[in-house]
């Protein structure tokens, strides 16, 4: 009997612990501890770095070889506009005007020396548009928590200790325009009076600038400021001001976007030679092309990159785009017929990339063309007109 | 036109005509300026057209000597690819001497195997491709003793909206009107026909 009652008392105790557990809210301790990020591991990391293929859009890390030519899309893409591309510079001059993407891309040349690592990984989890005035955007890979972490390490990206604002923003502001930040860089929600223009009238040279928007989560005072001084973008009297204006002028939330609007499809015959020539051609094949003809490599699309397995889809020709994709188990589906959504995952990709870059809502699916801009709605309805008539050759 | 063949050949008959660096960009070069590929793109454009002798002129121009090629190379295997299924398309007649020939059954039979032989190595390398099983599956519809095999590679694809091409759903509805199965066999011409803007492609 009395062992009994001990047990009762046990089990009583055990579960008052357990509810009080479930329902408390976290203690101060909890709730900062991710700000005390573990470090990642270097060597892991340079494993990832290598793994994620970075280099192949940024350029090789602080250090390190530049990626074989084969994975190089930004040095191929330069050598094109250079005339240095081999063994054809000839027949490369005539491509230089189909190619406009991967010209220009972020450096991580003492990357350790700019980003917050907290930015830094975050970011690679939840990419978001940084560069307005580029097409291109980080794509979101399948970066995990300690991965990333992992990657910052391999950067040389500590945590940086806290940092006060010593300038004083209101010279700070002025200096900011009368130096003409501004005709670089967007400075979402902030107060920019007459400098709206055509984002893509700039130029070439000034698609790198960030969004000063993200600058507070991105950088921290001291080293923005001792950026500054070494890049001498704003005479060196200013610059701490000019910190202080950027860390603390009041931002607006940027309004809500929504997808365009989906348009009806059409009434005429679409064919696959037609939406080969608008869309597959100039936008899917480099990245879902036949390995076959391209020597044993079907892109990253096609037979893997980026971290991703090869998904199998190749949309260089009408056999190819039947021959659907591979789901994550190696087996083959559809591409033209409604997948689990109802919806044919051809479709379902490009309409995914819409509310990416709009919403930024984001599901496992990963909307496509990865890291460049949706299709347009008229590009979009004639791929849906295509399905609709049954993908005919 | 004969020196542009001319230079096709020569160029191919070098072997390797692609320097290492040109893979670089991927597809957009190799089938810009690698002859060997440009003339296989044409040789499979014509062989969608029915334009048989076409296509085998073209892919035999990529690879002059296809019949002693390794399967495994892959321009190799797609130049096979296109020369097998002209095989099949005609119902045995070979490229010779810059022609489609033929001759007596045994003879077209003796070809309908080589062409089946060779689709079915291609199979293989690609393992569970739908492109080269729905070209093998057509192939085999071509040899009566091995229907019941072309039928369950074509039913498998079918049933997974997997099938490549027209004629590998006119193959299946072949197959399907032989068994009896006359409105399965009409639903896979409707597919065919869906497919093709030929209407060969859809004949028996």
């Amino acid at each position: 009997m009395k062992a009994s009652w001990w047990l009762f008392g046990l089990l009583a105790l055990t579960a008052l612990l357990v509810l009080r557990k479930l329902s408390l809210p976290p203690s101060t301790a909890q709730r900062e501890r991710p700000l005390a990020t573990p470090r990642g591991n270097a060597e892991r990391g340079a494993a990832l770095f290598a793994r994620y293929e970075c280099a192949r859009c940024h350029g090789p890390s602080d250090g390190a070889t530049a990626p074989e030519p084969s994975r190089d899309c930004a040095g191929c893409h330069r050598s094109i506009h250079d005339g240095t591309f081999r063994p054809w510079p000839a027949a490369a001059h005539g491509w230089q005007d189909r190619i406009h993407h991967f010209l220009q891309v972020p450096s991580l040349h003492e990357l350790n020396q700019r980003l917050r690592r907290d930015w830094f990984v975050n970011y690679l989890q939840r990419p978001v548009d940084l560069r307005p005035y580029l097409q291109e955007t980080m794509p979101r890979l399948a970066i995990d928590a300690e991965q990333a972490l992992d990657l910052a390490a391999y950067l040389g990206l500590d945590e940086a200790p806290g940092a006060t604002l010593h300038g004083n923003p209101v010279p700070g502001r002025e200096a900011f325009f009368s130096q003409r930040c501004h005709d670089c860089h967007a400075f979402s929600g902030a107060e920019m009076p007459g400098v709206e223009r055509d984002l893509f009238e700039r130029p070439a040279s000034r698609k790198l600038a960030p969004d000063l928007a993200f600058t507070r989560q991105r950088w921290q005072p001291d080293a923005l400021e001792r950026w500054l001084t070494r890049a001498n973008h704003v005479h060196s009297a200013a610059h701490r001001d000019v910190v202080a204006y950027i860390f603390s002028a009041p931002l607006t939330s940027p309004a809500p976007r929504s997808a365009p609007r989906r348009l009806t499809i059409l009434e005429r015959e679409v064919r696959f030679a037609e939406v080969s020539a608008r869309i597959f051609r100039k936008t899917c094949w480099h990245c879902h092309s036949n390995p076959e003809y391209a020597i044993g490599d079907g892109g990253p699309g096609n037979t893997g990159g980026f971290g991703f397995a090869g998904k199998g889809v190749d949309l260089s020709d009408h056999p190819a785009v039947l021959s659907g994709y591979l789901d994550a188990n190696g087996e083959r589906h559809s591409l033209i017929t409604g997948g689990p959504s109802g919806v044919p995952r051809l479709l379902e990709v490009l309409l995914t990339r819409q509310i990416e870059e709009t919403s930024g809502a984001s599901s496992a699916l990963r909307g496509m063309p990865l890291a460049l801009p949706a299709l347009a709605p008229e590009d979009i309805q004639l791929v849906e007109t295509w399905l609709a008539q049954g993908a005919p050759d | 036109m004969k020196l542009r063949w001319l230079c096709v050949v020569a160029i191919s008959g070098l072997g390797v005509g692609v320097p290492a660096s040109a893979r670089a960009c991927i597809n957009g070069v190799e089938i810009e300026e690698d002859p060997r590929v440009a003339a296989l793109a044409a040789a499979d454009a014509a062989l969608k057209d029915g334009a048989y002798l076409k296509a085998a002129k073209l892919a035999a121009s990529a690879h002059p000597n296809f019949k002693h090629a390794d399967d495994r190379p892959r321009l190799a295997s797609r130049a096979i690819r296109v020369l097998a299924l002209v095989t099949i398309r005609t119902n045995g007649l070979v490229f010779e001497r810059n022609r489609l020939i033929g001759g007596a059954d045994f003879v077209r039979q003796k070809n309908l195997e080589w062409a089946v032989s060779k689709l079915q190595r291609r199979s293989m390398h690609q393992a569970n491709a739908p492109a080269p099983l729905s070209d093998l599956g057509e192939a085999l519809t071509r040899l009566p003793e091995r229907h019941d095999e072309a039928r369950r590679i074509l039913e498998h694809l079918a049933e997974r909206q997997l099938l490549t091409s027209a004629q590998a759903y006119a193959a299946l509805a072949r197959l399907r009107a032989a068994s009896g199965d006359a409105l399965s066999s009409a639903e896979a011409l409707n597919a065919c026909k869906r497919l093709s803007r030929h209407k060969h492609a859809c004949e028996a």
